[in-house]
């Protein structure tokens, strides 16, 4: 049966149960890939893969179930499930969404030559991108990790009030990783891209960009331990701006595990930051008319010159609150729903990098070791750390073995400036680089 | 899955060329409730379904899945494999000679199967670690508790003859405590979990286990900070052995030398980590979350010694590793799903235990850190640099153990460790996790005795 057969009849059972109301989400995914190894393919593979959840509602009890068996039976037995469920859980102040215009923009991510490349066409690039790794730097001793692939996805929502959504989505994608030495010391350098085109990836020098990563670190050694004033550059930001999302989340709040609960209004950040969940810019990944409930979604200023002014909302935390949506629920076929930023972007400034760290000394960090020492309900922040020690602008030596330690609620007010520049992934990410003051260094 | 449609689909593909065909087919049945907040707030359930089929043209791999198990889907797969293997043949082969070997003995029994005690079964345990949990102090904000039972049925047949199938179930309980006191904040937790039915939740003492998280929590909302630098460090025993599982485990495996991306190639037979140190890789465990009767290649496990007295004796090896590295196979061959090529991977890992105590270990150090609990970490295996977060610690200072401290961070080199570990200690733990690697996500268990570290250097402030 196929997926948007499957969620028809599952709808049509579940229409004729005895729950109250229901959603629907489902997803029809597909890729190929190779990986290569010293001149030849190691791993070739072809992935297809397809699931249905749904969450039912019985006495404002929801229940959840899904099922990646696409027969009739399976159906039944996963909706049975579900509506078993509703008896276990408490009763929520919230049902399904309503039926409410949403954007018309189509925010399908649709590649015109997704049919015609297949699998000599990456296995050349790749086998191009491990020569190329291989033959630029005598110092480059392995290439362990080269591949290409393309993939394509469709998500489906589908729920008893109406509500119906389906989103689109193809991408080819490329990486390497090379590892360098000097002496003993041995380092690795990875890069990554995905672009709509295939034909575009080339461009994108990939082999050159993880050499370059490579050679640039070795030699590396700490800094004196101490209070550094960080540029983390578009390479590092994005991750940081990331693993710290959850505070904006009013389902956390509300749990009280953000420390914004009851800080709304407040100037929480350097006047410098601006902070969005963009659901409507067309380029960006992650855009999307309706979210993971059904819910119109709409670009959204969460931080605004520094001041605190919108949590994100699901249907549960906005019932709770007694407020709307914002639109900003992500879910997946076995889960509840959570919340997420559509699009995480930071606004930019208005002078490059390099001018940011052009005068004094900044330690300028383009890699992020690890994230379990990072927690977003206290704002500890402990992780490892690789860049260059920058004065006047000039780079003086590379930099490993080094930590960072702060809170991220402290950094966000030691924001000093933010670049004019974004990197250049294909990415729901979009955070220029940060020039943050007062962070400490062990080394 | 039908043995002639298996067996069809074997002689095409060795008739297109390939020299071995395994077919995986697979159907897991999870099923989990949590609480949260004083409610129920989340029950669900699901079934995953499909057929994985690869083939080895010497140790080029070639993978693919179907959610159908009928002839025409599965020839339908073969036929695009072995086409995407045509565009994409560049290079050598190598013979691929290994045979099927012995009967595999259980890993478990089950006297209560998940779905004859049913989801609401879990709703009296649920309640039972939230009242343990706030009853701990008025500091604590939150509980959050679930349980959850998977039952994973597998069938392996290969192009060998092979045809063995086994079922796994496990059971793992989680519970997350937030402390808050004047605005700081603080969340610990405990997950306990086996390769068993109900009866592991039956027998559990969930109250243990939430008063641990809930007094750590409590404990760590008064800890300040540590200055970072190099300084010795105690690692206590049970979850402390994720060092050796990410920063030595993962360089051992053979997936990580086949592409000499490990520091440890071509060491076999050599002095690698401290006479003190010996090191166990073990899928034989009897009910242990990191067991498995046979691997996902349908060889039997085994326990692998991995380090002895300091020396490396073994890598961890699947069928294509074992053929390339020229190693012995270990019957380590995993994967999350069918959706995944089974790789070499971890069961359940740990240093042996040793001779010494935790008085033994702090003596003769005057300023350094006591690590009784870890968080997660990273590792690189290219080049051994690792990471890892201290949930729970304390300064050293003078022989004793002094006040807590959070937010340290443990950095340094896995080969550069194992030869500074100067002590092992006699209380051996293993610990369940989750381990994420190129074959997805497998249960293993970690674990270690309480071991001295000479010296690694501690982020902090």
């Amino acid at each position: 049966m196929k997926i948007s057969e499957a969620i028809a009849t599952m709808a049509d059972l579940a229409k004729a149960s005895a729950c109250d109301e229901f959603d629907i989400v489902g997803y029809d995914s597909f890729s190929e890939s190779v990986e290569v190894f010293e001149g030849k393919v190691s791993n070739t593979e072809i992935q297809s893969a397809s699931a249905i959840g749904i969450r039912t509602f019985k006495n404002s009890r929801p229940g959840i179930a899904f099922t990646e068996k696409l027969s009739p039976d399976a159906l039944k037995i996963c909706l049975s499930d579900a509506l078993s469920h509703t008896e276990l859980t408490d009763p929520v102040l919230f049902t399904v969404a309503d039926l409410q215009p949403a954007s018309g923009i189509n925010f399908d991510h649709l590649s015109p030559e997704f049919d015609a490349v297949g699998f000599s066409d990456l296995t050349k690039l790749a086998i191009d991108l491990e020569n190329t790794a291989r033959s630029l730097d005598k110092r480059i001793e392995n290439v362990p990790y080269t591949g290409a692939g393309r993939s394509s996805g469709t998500s489906f929502f589908l729920n008893s009030r109406g509500v119906a959504y389906e989103h689109a989505a193809q991408e080819f994608s490329a990486y390497s990783a090379a590892v360098g030495m000097l002496g003993e010391q041995k380092k690795m350098g990875f890069y990554s891209n995905s672009r709509l085109k295939f034909s575009d990836l080339p461009g994108l020098r990939i082999a050159e960009r993880a050499v370059e990563r490579t050679i640039e670190q070795l030699g590396a050694a700490p800094v004196p331990h101490g209070k550094y004033t960080v540029l983390f550059t578009n390479r590092a930001s994005g991750q940081i701006m990331s693993l710290y999302q959850s505070p904006y989340f009013a389902e956390l709040a509300i749990r009280g595990q953000s420390r914004l609960k009851g800080r709304l209004g407040e100037m929480i950040a350097s006047p410098q930051l601006t902070l969005l969940s963009q659901a409507h810019a067309p380029l960006l990944k992650g855009s999307r008319a309706r979210d993971g409930e059904g819910v119109p979604t709409r670009d959204l200023d969460v931080i605004r010159d520094g001041k605190f002014v919108n949590f994100l909302y699901n249907l549960e935390a906005a019932a709770i609150d007694k407020v709307a949506p914002t639109g900003n629920a992500v879910r997946s076929v076995s889960s509840k729903a959570g919340t997420g930023f559509k699009n995480l972007v930071v606004a930019p400034g208005n002078k490059t990098a390099a001018e940011l760290a052009a005068a004094g000394t900044v330690l300028v960090i383009d890699k992020l070791e690890g994230s379990a020492g990072c927690s977003p309900v206290s704002g500890e922040l402990s992780i490892g750390a690789q860049g260059y020690l920058s004065v006047d602008g000039k780079r003086m030596q590379p930099v490993d073995r080094i930590t960072l330690s702060s809170n991220y609620f402290e950094m966000l007010k030691n924001i000093e400036a933010v670049s004019s520049e974004y990197n250049d992934q294909y990415s729901s990410v979009r955070v220029p680089d940060l020039l943050i003051g007062g962070i400490s260094v062990a080394g | 899955m039908d043995q002639k449609v298996a067996d069809d689909v074997f002689e095409a593909g060795l008739a297109a060329g390939a020299d071995f065909i395994d077919l995986y087919e697979e159907e897991t049945r999870n099923a989990a409730v949590s609480l949260r907040d004083h409610k129920i707030e989340n029950a669900t359930a699901g079934i995953e379904y499909g057929i994985g089929l690869r083939l080895l043209y010497g140790t080029d791999v070639v993978y693919g899945y179907t959610s159908s198990d009928s002839r025409d889907a599965l020839m339908k797969l073969l036929t695009a494999l072995v086409a995407a293997r045509g565009e994409s043949a560049v290079g050598t082969r190598y013979a691929s000679s290994l045979r099927q070997q012995s009967i595999a003995a259980p890993m478990q029994t089950i006297r209560r199967r998940p779905e004859d005690a049913g989801q609401a079964a879990k709703l009296p345990l649920l309640l039972r670690a939230e009242k343990a949990g706030y009853a701990v102090s008025p500091a604590v904000a939150q509980v959050s508790a679930s349980l959850y039972d998977s039952t994973k049925r597998i069938s392996i047949l290969n192009s060998e003859g092979l045809s063995v199938s086994d079922a796994r179930t496990r059971t793992r309980f989680s519970v997350s405590v937030t402390a808050e006191k004047d605005g700081e904040r603080f969340v610990a937790g405990e997950s306990p979990g086996t390769l068993a039915g109900f009866e592991f939740f039956d027998e559990l003492n969930i109250e243990d286990y939430t008063r641990t998280a809930a007094e750590r929590a409590v404990r760590m909302l008064s800890a300040g900070y540590i200055e970072g630098k190099k300084m010795p460090i105690i690692l206590g025993n049970g979850f402390g052995g994720v060092i050796f599982h990410e920063a030595c485990g993962h360089p051992l495996e053979t997936e990580a030398l086949r592409k000499k991306a490990t520091p440890f190639a071509g060491k076999q037979g050599q002095l690698i980590a401290h006479p003190s140190v010996t090191a166990i890789d073990d899928g034989t465990i009897f009910g242990s979350w990191g067991s498995i009767a046979i691997d996902d290649e349908g060889m039997p496990t085994e326990k692998t010694i991995l380090i002895e007295n300091g020396i490396l004796k073994n890598y961890i090896s699947d069928r294509v590793g074992a053929i390339e590295c020229n190693v012995r196979r270990t019957g380590s061959a995993r994967r999350e799903s069918y959706k995944y090529a089974p790789v070499s991977r971890m069961r359940n890992t740990y240093i042996a235990a040793g001779k010494h105590t935790l008085a033994d270990m702090l003596e003769g150090v005057s300023e350094g850190l006591y690590a009784p609990k870890l968080g997660g970490g990273s590792v690189n295996p290219a080049t051994g640099e690792f990471n890892f977060a201290v949930e729970e610690g304390y300064r050293i200072k003078n022989g004793k153990i002094a006040e807590p401290v959070r937010g340290a961070t443990l950095i340094g080199k896995g080969h550069e460790i194992l030869p500074h570990i100067s002590m092992v200690g006699n209380d051996l733990e293993i610990t369940a996790g989750m381990c994420g690697a190129s074959s997805g996500s497998v249960p293993v268990t970690v674990g270690q005795p309480t071991l001295k570290v000479d010296e690694m250097l501690v982020g902090g402030r």
